[in-house]
């Protein structure tokens, strides 16, 4: 049986590259959207929030809003998928979001992409007031009802 | 806030997951497959258990004896069902770990392996003829059957309250 034996030269130069994969890797991870809890402050009916600073995305788990800012522009959508009313979770990795029970996908500003929804992310109406944004949560926007009022629920970041 | 590597494995797992449902599938059926096996046979050893008390002490020595048995199937039923619950918790970890009926679970985990401990050696007490200890393990056995079918009802209502 023969075994075949790695020089030193050529375990360094595999352990290099390998650093240096898991390091890129590191700084592309950066890149991407990542994922904060938040609280929004105000009532049942009316949260208020701060801008985030970057594009990311916040989970306001209580009031079941994920507040997104995504190339300059502040979207708050619904946690519930449009299909089945199960949790969608944002996949930093994948940069989108994504049903826990029926996979259907979504882009990081709420636009349906595959699975068994029908519609993109609802959306809540949204205004911005200063550095903050206000989110009205007694009624979302759906696309495919509300197609202006959804596409006009984003203000900019 | 979770350290760094944590969360760059959670999300990398998240990922992983996501993308296969093979994976999703196998992560699956592990978890309910462990409970199956394990807690299935947990729950006819405590049936049969309970029943002996009805009978003869030696009926109960008898079933005590049988008992030993399943204590090792109900740990390697448990075993999978735990790696296999990390591996799901890793999956979302932000909505597990924020979640009351996941740390409710959790603990009626806890519980199970603290009863099935007490059960063990309260069943070597009475195998070696300690009257004392019956209804310990009489106990023990009802305790371990309502542990199992409670940590079912929290666990089967656990993926629709994240």
């Amino acid at each position: 049986m023969s075994c075949k034996h790695q020089s030193r030269r050529e375990f360094l130069r595999q352990g290099g590259c390998s650093l240096f994969t898991i390091g890129a890797l590191g700084i592309a991870a950066d890149v991407l959207l990542p994922v904060t809890a938040i609280a929004g402050a105000g009532s049942a009916k009316e949260k208020t929030y701060q801008i985030p600073p970057a594009d990311g995305v916040n989970v306001d788990r209580g009031a079941h809003v994920m507040l997104v800012r995504y190339a300059n522009k502040v979207y708050a959508f619904s946690m519930a998928c449009p299909h089945e009313q199960a949790a969608v979770k944002w996949l930093k990795k994948d940069n989108r979001f994504q049903c826990t029970k029926h996979d259907s996908e979504y882009t990081p500003d709420g636009t349906y992409t595959t699975g068994h929804a029908t519609r993109n992310l609802d959306r809540f109406p949204i205004r911005r007031d200063g550095a903050s944004v206000i989110v009205n949560l007694e009624r979302v926007f759906q696309s495919d009802k509300h197609a202006d009022a959804w596409a006009g629920a984003v203000v900019d970041g | 806030m979770l350290p760094v590597p944590i969360r760059e494995i959670a999300d990398t797992w998240a990922s992983i997951y996501s993308n296969s449902a093979a994976l999703r599938s196998a992560i699956s059926f592990a978890h309910v497959g462990g409970l199956v096996g394990g807690g299935g046979c947990a729950l006819a050893a405590d049936r049969a258990t309970l029943r002996a008390f009805r009978r003869a002490p030696d009926v109960v020595a008898g079933e005590v004896h049988h008992l030993h048995g399943t204590h090792n199937v109900v740990l390697a039923g448990l075993a999978v069902v735990i790696v296999s619950g990390v591996l799901l918790m890793f999956a979302d970890l932000d909505a597990y770990l924020v979640a009351t009926a996941f740390w409710i679970k959790m603990g009626f985990v806890v519980a199970l392996f603290v009863n099935g401990s007490i059960l063990v050696r309260t069943a070597l007490r009475v195998e070696t003829g300690d009257a004392a200890a019956r209804t310990g393990l009489k106990r023990a056995s009802i305790a371990s059957i309502i542990l199992w079918f409670a940590t079912t009802l929290i666990g089967a209502a656990l993926p629709n309250v994240l």
